[in-house]
């Protein structure tokens, strides 16, 4: 069973329709990047999962059930939304401590989960003081507060300086290689292409495609550059077996569809000098912006 | 449920609201019993000693339900002000327990102030001479009935809380991304103001902005956008 499963989620606000028969599924045990670009509906589709927002039509699942159909979620779930207000006069602990109560974990947790987001030294201090990554480490630790399998996280790293970014990653990577769950959403893919397992992608509130990183680059290409001084008798030989290449500047030639292995025979059967030949695929973004691109206009 | 009122009261213990009410539920008390403490003795007040001047002294506390209506309401708003609510939902998803846990733990505070401003009352009167605590079924009926009282005020705020919260809502959307009134723009990188934006800040509309048609209402700025457009 999926750990969260989603089912022709819609939202209409209005005449608005921000969310359109959403479904994707999210696999146990594997980082999951839920991305699309801003305005999407990633936001919308997660409160939805989350039971903060009414769903139009479909359902959103997690191990099963409906997220308000949990007694105490601390211990399924663990979310960090954006714009998760925090009361400024309270401070770290208190915060987390209140949110821990109705749940009934117990008060220990509090500091735990505070040396683990790296927030131990600011525990006692007001939230309203505390810079954006600060909130999202402690928005973090309130989602981690119950341990649970599954996180779900929105633009966690927003406000996130380049270390807290690296750390948030392998965070993430370590707990999904200990079984846990991780929906993560951004608009930022360079985050997410190191650590994710899957991806998920929308665009106006619709599904792009699903899938594994690997699979999503495979799909959009992958190519091998070679450097020559021939580089034009290497675009005939090449041209003569029937592998489509170009040239790209005049000691380049990228050949596409095609395995270093042969290329490398193709050379030496030319009997060509090479400086470097590399396989190169199509990165996760490159991929993204391929998948979103089309249709850029508005209706 | 116990454990979502406790929650509840946690938070009214960690805002400083609730302290700056209380003393002002006291100080409201206090005037009254020294200006009912002044009056003894005049014509047609109750005599010192006297089981009416008593109750009057202790009567006097309910000058403080109008502060414990306050924390009521505050009970609820709080989560409004600060936009906490979508943490207390997500802990708690069930709306109709976490409303409980709010309407009873406004009770409960409402008969807590309420038995601090008894004592304030009756520790002013018996300090300055006036008063004798003798038990009595009329005191004691004072009491309960007080707290009684307190209880109903402090929930009754917590309704009112809700109720006016909602109303405001319904109105005013304080989602990021989204204006004071209808059109929202779901777009959730942008603050979006309904003021025209400084000469020479480079503002974009919204339409501009907004990659999915919204609807025209009055004009809506996206001030600033966070992160990568």
């Amino acid at each position: 069973m999926a750990a969260i499963s989603v089912r022709g989620l819609t939202k209409q606000f209005g005449a608005i329709t921000a969310v359109k028969d959403l479904s994707f599924e999210v696999e146990e045990g594997t980082v999951t990047g839920f991305l699309g670009p801003n305005g999407a509906g990633k936001t919308t589709t997660l409160r939805m999962l989350l039971g903060l927002v009414h769903a139009t039509a479909g359902t959103g699942l997690v191990e099963g059930v409906t997220y308000r159909r949990l007694d105490r979620p601390a211990f399924t779930v663990g979310a960090a939304l954006e714009a998760t207000g925090f009361h400024p006069g309270r401070t770290a602990r208190n915060h987390l401590r209140i949110l821990a109560v109705p749940n009934r974990i117990p008060v220990h947790r509090v500091d735990e989960v505070l040396e683990q987001v790296d927030l131990t030294d600011a525990a006692g201090r007001r939230v309203g003081g505390f810079s954006l990554g600060m909130r999202q480490r402690l928005m973090l630790a309130g989602a981690l507060l119950g341990d649970p399998p599954i996180l779900v996280l929105d633009e966690p790293t927003n406000g996130l300086d380049p270390a807290g970014v690296h750390w948030l990653r392998r965070f993430l990577r370590d707990r999904a290689d200990r079984g846990g769950t991780i929906l993560v959403s951004s608009h930022l893919l360079a985050e997410l292409a190191m650590s994710a397992d899957a991806v998920v992608i929308i665009k106006n509130g619709r599904l792009v495609t699903e899938g594994t990183v690997a699979d999503l680059v495979g799909r959009t290409g992958s190519w091998v550059r070679v450097r020559t001084p021939q580089a034009a008798e290497l675009h005939r030989a090449l041209t003569a077996r029937g592998i489509p290449s170009e040239l790209s500047s005049p000691d380049e030639v990228i050949a596409r569809e095609v395995t270093t292995q042969q290329v490398g025979e193709a050379v030496a059967a030319a009997g060509l000098v090479v400086h470097e030949m590399k396989a190169e695929t199509q990165n996760l973004e490159d991929a993204f912006l391929e998948l979103t691109k089309e249709e850029v206009s508005r209706p | 449920m116990t454990a979502l009122v406790r929650a509840e009261l946690l938070k009214l213990c960690w805002t400083r609201a609730t302290w700056a009410f209380a003393a002002a539920a006291v100080l409201l008390v206090a005037l009254r019993v020294g200006l009912i403490l002044a009056g003894v003795g005049t014509i047609g007040s109750a005599g010192r000693g006297s089981v009416d001047l008593t109750l009057a002294v202790l009567g006097a506390s309910g000058s403080g339900v109008l502060v414990i209506a306050l924390l009521g309401v505050v009970v609820v708003t709080r989560e409004f002000h600060s936009a906490t609510w979508t943490s207390t939902l997500l802990v708690t998803p069930n709306r109709a327990r976490v409303l409980t846990a709010k309407f009873l733990a406004a009770g409960l505070t409402g008969v807590i102030v309420g038995i601090l401003l008894l004592l304030v009352a009756a520790g002013l009167g018996v300090v300055f001479g006036q008063v004798r605590l003798t038990m009595s079924t009329a005191l004691l009926q004072m009491v309960v009935g007080g707290l009684v009282y307190a209880a109903f005020w402090g929930s009754f705020g917590a309704a009112i809380g809700a109720l006016i919260r909602n109303q405001t809502v319904a109105l005013w959307c304080r989602r990021p991304g989204c204006c004071w009134s209808r059109p929202c723009c779901p777009r959730t990188d942008c603050t979006v103001s309904s003021r025209s934006p400084r000469p020479g800040s480079a503002p974009r509309s919204l339409e501009e902005t907004c990659p999915v048609p919204f609807q025209h209402g009055p004009r809506c700025w996206c001030s600033s956008v966070t992160g990568s457009p």
